[in-house]
């Protein structure tokens, strides 16, 4: 016997899926063939069983007319609501997923207060690091200053006093210079006298010793 | 083609879903647009419900998807029917919150097993005994738990064809893939089904027909 394929079956259980000609002849099939029979019975039974679960009907919502951007932004603000209000409060009283809710719940709204302590803490020490630091340099600053103040005093006093020895031996060379020059020159004046004295002689000596012009 | 005429009577000669979508897209016509939703509310909190296993997600994801009718009105297709158009962005509205919660499986761990029972919504007559109420309680969340353990291309084809009553063509449509695949999908999510609910079967059905007469099969 050739059976029905099971999409076909699928299609038969529903009244509206196949043309009665079609139902007709699976009708004949069924009759006749216990595996498909219980195939659909075993199917008929789990979709039966589906009706146990019924949902009540929502109260219909109060007849007004509400213009159109007030509904759409009413149904956002209701789907957000309800959104937050089942995230904020669970919906049910299961410790495990209570406990979840709530280690997630604290740790949303503990994750943007302790990303902002953070953050101050951050920028105290930041700062404190700054003014550390502005510190420090301002008073190896004053430091360097102060040691390059002594060190140029220091130099100062060292041109000064090499300054002084320098003039008190240019004075000293001076000094001595004009003593040899004085000395030179009284010495000079004396070979010139020396020299004129004997000038003198030697001009007198021949004068005498010459015969007269005729 | 959007009708000329003024909603309301538009609205009172029958205006269909694709005519006041047209409105919506090219008069921003908030009147047809609450029709559509109201029209619409009740199905896709269904969808949304029975996709996520959760009362209150189903309720988010509705509302959800009607902010996307809104905001992505320009993009709607005139030639295509709204319906199709809005159980597609209903389902990729569910298979994010799916997404969503497997990235977290620790706050969809309880999905809403207990909460059913605390507030006892989904049962169906108030009215019953308390034992007959507890049964039913007890049949629902079993299913629940079944619908929730099937793949999600499984739960869409089940929901959409038995609890939404689409065609296996409506439903290919929605979902972009050939009709033998959505019947394909279907044998698939009834098998496992079968399978998952068969423990209980044997248990509940006793209790079930004594009291209630079993309904005729195929009446969906």
């Amino acid at each position: 016997m050739k059976h029905p394929d099971q999409n076909t079956w699928i299609a038969y259980l529903y009244q509206d899926e196949l043309p009665p000609a079609d139902r007709a002849k699976l009708d004949t099939h069924l009759a006749e063939c216990r595996s498909c029979r219980q195939q659909l019975e075993s199917w008929n039974l789990a979709r039966q069983r589906l009706n146990a679960w019924s949902l009540p009907r929502q109260r219909p919502a109060p007849r007004r007319t509400l213009p159109l951007l007030r509904l759409a932004a009413s149904i956002a603000l209701l789907a957000t609501t309800f959104a937050l209000g089942r995230h904020a409060f669970p919906a049910q009283p299961h410790p495990a997923a209570l406990r979840q809710e709530i280690a997630t719940h604290l740790a949303q709204t503990l994750r943007p207060q302790l990303a902002e302590e953070l953050a101050a803490g951050f920028q105290s020490a930041l700062q404190d690091s700054h003014t550390l630091q502005e510190e420090t340099f301002t008073r190896w600053l004053a430091d360097y200053a102060a040691v390059q103040d002594h060190q140029r005093r220091q130099d100062l006093n060292n041109i000064q006093q090499a300054i002084v020895r320098l003039d008190s031996q240019q004075r000293a060379d001076y000094a001595e210079l004009r003593r040899e020059m004085e000395t030179m020159a009284i010495l000079t004046d004396a070979s010139f006298r020396h020299t004129q004295e004997q000038l003198f002689q030697v001009a007198s000596t021949s004068s005498e010793s010459w015969p007269e012009n005729p | 083609m959007p009708s000329i005429l003024p909603f309301p009577i538009a609205a009172f000669l029958g205006l269909t879903d694709e005519q006041a979508m047209g409105r919506v897209q090219s008069h921003d016509d908030e009147q047809a647009f609450t029709h559509l939703a109201r029209r619409w509310e009740e199905p896709i909190r269904r969808l949304c419900t029975r996709m996520t296993g959760d009362e209150h997600a189903g309720q988010d994801l509705a509302q959800e998807t009607f902010t996307r009718v809104y905001i992505h009105r320009h993009h709607y297709r005139a030639e295509a029917r709204f319906s199709t158009w809005l159980w597609r962005i209903a389902l990729n509205l569910c298979h994010d919150e799916l997404r969503r919660r497997q990235r977290r499986p620790a706050d969809a761990s309880g999905s809403l097993d207990d909460l059913q029972d605390l507030i006892g919504s989904s049962s169906p007559d108030d009215s019953s005994a308390p034992d007959q109420a507890a049964l039913a309680q007890e049949q629902s969340r079993l299913v629940r738990q079944a619908l929730d353990r099937l793949p999600a291309p499984y739960r869409a084809v089940l929901i959409l064809r038995h609890y939404e009553n689409l065609k296996f063509r409506e439903i290919a449509d929605v979902l972009e893939i050939p009709e033998g695949t959505v019947k394909s999908r279907m044998t698939e999510a009834l098998n496992r089904l079968a399978q998952l609910l068969r423990p209980s079967v044997a248990s509940a059905a006793p209790a079930a027909t004594a009291r209630h007469p079993v309904p005729p099969l195929c009446t969906v």
